[in-house]
């Protein structure tokens, strides 16, 4: 699993040198600041990771990178101008500030803490949407079927988790 | 495969639309006819949004880690000064 964290850095932090500074004279000659530059790219970086991951070609796609920053950028700037206030509320990059919900953090840290093996595995399946052979050799299965089994068998570990921790919480609530 | 992880599977292959017509129907018809079903379904449903949840949360944190990196060791120094001078110019 480092394994995968570490090439994913790799290529971020090849990606941020080739594409950032292009980002930030784009950005920086429109008015905005450094954080709005960091806070695009970064959201860029996530649709680029998310929209690749599956293709399994992680190369450097700096032009593409840099067009999705760009779009980004026009949204939120175009929707700026319209209302002032909205910058808080743009469909596409709202949904990408989302762990502001303080029981849902919470809730993911338990998991982490109490069952991080199988976190990190229905991670790796159903974020990264690596195939159940990488899965099965990364995690040390005999094969696609053992790996498989205990995708199910974790998921019912922590639905069972999740349950249990709501039902503790509500419980408190009322 | 032990009876309630041969369910898990089933329940994924139609809410990850796995099946074919045929079986999406089918379990359907076993969902209308069992209010358990229903429960597990929803349950299920809302574990992928957890996970999908769960990962962006690490590559968030890794993307904070790599951005970090950049501006403050000394390795990246001139990195670093390039984007500072870009919006110091500014001013």
């Amino acid at each position: 699993m480092n394994e995968t964290r570490e090439s994913r850095k790799k290529l971020f932090l090849h990606l941020y040198q080739e594409v950032f500074p292009q980002l930030a004279a784009y950005i920086s000659k429109r008015g905005g600041s450094l954080e709005d530059a960091k806070d695009l790219f970064q959201d860029a970086l996530i649709i680029h990771y998310e929209q690749t991951r599956s293709e399994q070609r992680q190369e450097s796609n700096a032009a593409y990178l840099f067009g999705i920053s760009r779009h980004l950028w026009y949204k939120r700037y175009k929707e700026n101008k319209a209302s002032p206030m909205a910058l808080e509320n743009l469909p596409e990059t709202a949904e990408l500030q989302e762990p502001s919900h303080p029981s849902k953090e919470i809730l993911l840290t338990f998991l982490e803490k109490v069952s991080q093996k199988c976190m990190e595995l229905l991670e790796a399946v159903y974020y990264d949407k690596i195939s159940m052979s990488q899965v099965a050799k990364k995690f040390g299965f005999m094969g696609e079927r053992s790996a498989t089994v205990q995708k199910y068998k974790c998921m019912e570990k922590v639905r069972e988790l999740i349950k249990e921790k709501k039902m503790a919480y509500e419980d408190f609530v009322e | 495969m032990r009876t309630s992880l041969n369910e898990i599977e089933r329940i994924e292959n139609y809410l990850l639309q796995k099946n074919d017509p045929s079986q999406h129907l089918r379990f359907e018809v076993s969902l209308m006819c069992s209010g358990e079903l229903r429960e597990k379904v929803s349950q299920q449903r809302e574990l992928y949004e957890h996970i999908r949840c769960y990962g962006r949360k690490k590559l968030i944190e890794e993307i904070e880690e790599v951005h970090q990196r950049l501006f403050k060791e000394p390795e990246y120094i001139r990195f670093k000064n390039k984007i500072l001078n870009i919006f110091n110019a500014r001013k």
